[in-house]
């Protein structure tokens, strides 16, 4: 028989290493042509805090996202960006990147201020141009402004990192503050379970995440999905078969170990929650590990909504969801017998 | 992998004296999707190794009167988007459509899946359901057996009838008319590039009056060879085939899984899912009949 299931999934989730310093930093060079070198120590695994870094370089010098080269975790010459872990890097190597530009900025405002005849606190770098925000008619675009500071022998290169704001936790009661922000999502899934071979094929998950300000939309929902996508596996296929006796693992190899296929990916629907993401660069916070958090529980409480009962370990592969459904069925006939 | 010298011949009157040339220092490869594997693992280590898929002979499904011939380099999916297959032989175009993935199914061959006698064997298990026979050819001659035989052969390699000189050409089956319904279930660890946990295959014929006169019932990858289901076979000859009828043989099939695998942990498992597998079945042949004869009531 085929029963239908939903579950709901909900999670706050501290951006960073709990209670410790996790800083990261970034170089910022801008170029003659208007282009910025870019150069990380975060590791981009696919998550893409590289296109993350071009794009808080872009805002914050006032160029274009394709006018930003990025060097990342290139041990031999970019700075410490710490792990690719946590959810960290859009806000830690993100404000290292914003603040780096800021300081490659000081030159530029300089030579501009002298340029336009203003101050340096009313210039706005945007779009390719230099303009007061006092006088519009005061303005100059990017190449001028690298005109100028080649004849006067300028260059604008800066520095920058970032450490959030937390504090050790206190050893006795652990009190203190573990994370500077947090991220929060909801996940609601829909599952049918085969109660005879065990089954279950995830149909439809609507996953929203509070994610501040998203740096790249897209990116963000692709994370969703991948999260989304990971945690249907933790829940219905990764299993590590260990033997008793010698403690090596059986399975060490993906014909054994079964993770999702495309063909098992549900429906999903990705919701980016824009919010105030407080101290993130321009609101920016993290989505890594929040993607795949809440679809565990949801997905789980999907396969016990359908079928009525609780599973106290993960995962839950066919052999656990016939066996409970068994076992159920042999509770409900005695309780029957007994009245 | 060890080195070995490789024979791609054109035609089969090419091949088979090569093949008694060598014999057992030869390893014959279609799609690859299964020996690749042990060359690269050197479980086997041949000096030769024969190609058949250069046989373009051998890639054809031809229907005539009385049969449907399958040649043995035939590709899971060209089995799997045959129009006919998939009209008239569910149980073939379900077994071999969901062999592995697309990858796989478009390297892997019937032929190399009923050579190869894997326990897992989707479409061994499907053509092993239809009775099918298959064709054997070597330079001394042609061999036509029952695929059930084949299996419980003694040939060279232990694990079917296959001489080291012999090549397997066609497999071939009766042809389902309207009063045959077909249908096989994988139960897999996911959707796809999945190993078989079991098989389910399943072919009937009826009577005008919906009794069912041939049941033929198989569990892949429960035993060493699709395990028959006779039991259950001979409950369900004789009976108007409907859903009913149909689910009162689960008990049986259980006890038949049971019995073959009791001493194994996974039985517990087994004996359960089985009837799942064999409900899925039992849909799937009651809208063919409903659809071929109008229903059985």
């Amino acid at each position: 028989m085929i029963k239908r299931g939903h579950g709901i999934g909900c999670m706050f989730y501290g951006v960073g290493n709990t209670g410790l310093p996790n800083p990261a930093a970034a170089f910022v060079e801008v170029l003659a042509d208007a282009t910025a070198n870019v150069m990380i120590g975060a590791a981009d695994i696919g998550q893409g805090i590289a296109t993350v870094s071009a794009a808080i370089a872009a805002e914050t010098l006032g160029l274009d996202y394709i006018d930003i080269h990025v060097t990342s975790a290139d041990t031999l010459t970019t700075p410490e960006g710490g792990a690719t872990s946590a959810s960290r890097q859009t806000f830690i190597t993100g404000n290292a990147v914003k603040n780096a530009c800021l300081n490659a900025r000081k030159e530029l405002e300089k030579t501009a201020a002298e340029f336009l005849n203003c101050t340096e606190e009313e210039l706005v770098f945007e779009c390719h141009e230099i303009y007061s925000n006092k006088d519009e008619t005061k303005k100059m675009t990017y190449a001028e402004l690298m005109g100028s500071m080649g004849k006067l022998g300028r260059l604008a290169v800066g520095a920058g990192y970032y450490n959030p704001n937390t504090t050790y936790l206190d050893p006795n009661d652990m009190s203190g503050i573990p994370y500077e922000i947090y991220s929060y999502a909801t996940t609601i899934c829909e599952v049918d379970v085969n109660t005879e071979t065990g089954e279950v094929d995830v149909r439809k998950v609507v996953s929203a995440h509070d994610v501040g300000t998203p740096v790249n939309t897209a990116a963000v929902e692709g994370q969703i999905e991948g999260g989304v996508v990971m945690g249907e596996g933790f829940v219905l296929f990764e299993n590590i078969e260990v033997d008793k006796r010698t403690g090596a693992i059986k399975n060490p190899e993906f014909s054994k170990y079964i993770i999702p296929t495309t063909m098992d990916v549900p429906e999903i629907y990705p919701i980016v929650v824009s919010s105030d993401g407080d101290a993130g660069p321009y609101g920016a916070k993290g989505v890594g590990e929040p993607a795949l958090i809440p679809m565990i529980p949801a997905v789980t409480a999907a396969v016990e909504d359908a079928l009525g009962v609780k599973f106290r370990k993960l995962p839950i592969l066919a052999a656990d969801i016939v066996a409970a459904v068994k076992e159920k069925e042999a509770r409900e006939k005695e309780e029957a017998e007994n009245k | 992998m060890k080195e070995f010298d490789f024979i791609a011949p054109r035609t089969v009157e090419e091949f088979l004296p090569v093949l008694d040339q060598y014999k057992e220092k030869a390893e014959i490869v279609a799609g690859g999707t299964d020996i690749v594997l042990e060359f690269n693992e050197r479980k086997l280590n041949p000096e030769v190794v024969l190609d058949v898929k250069k046989l373009k002979e051998l890639d054809y499904i031809r229907v005539d009167e009385d049969y449907v011939h399958i040649g043995a380099v035939t590709s899971h999916a060209t089995i799997a988007a045959n129009e006919y297959i998939k009209e008239n032989v569910v149980i073939l175009a379900t077994a071999c459509g969901n062999v592995g993935s697309p990858q796989i199914r478009n390297l892997g061959t019937i032929g190399g899946n009923i050579a190869t006698s894997s326990v897992a064997g989707d479409g061994l298990c499907a053509v092993l359901t239809l009775d099918a026979s298959v064709v054997l050819k070597s330079v001394e001659g042609t061999r036509v057996m029952k695929l059930s035989d084949f299996l419980n052969g003694e040939g060279y390699k232990k694990i079917n009838a296959l001489k080291a000189n012999e090549l397997l050409t066609e497999v071939f089956f009766e042809k389902p008319d309207k009063h045959t319904a077909t249908a096989f279930y994988k139960l897999g660890k996911r959707k796809a590039l999945a190993i078989s946990m079991i098989g389910g295959g399943m072919v009937v014929k009826v009577d005008d009056e919906g009794i069912c006169t041939f049941a033929s019932l198989r569990a892949g990858a429960l035993g060493r060879y699709p395990l028959q289901l006779k039991a259950a076979e001979e409950f369900l000859v004789g009976k108007k085939l409907t859903m009913d009828t149909m689910m009162a043989s689960l008990p049986i099939i259980h006890d038949i899984v049971y019995e073959s695998a009791k001493t194994r942990p996974s039985v517990i498992y087994k004996k359960e899912a089985v009837q799942g597998v064999f409900h899925g079945d039992f849909q799937v042949i009651e809208d063919q009949l409903n659809k071929n004869m109008g229903g059985i009531r």
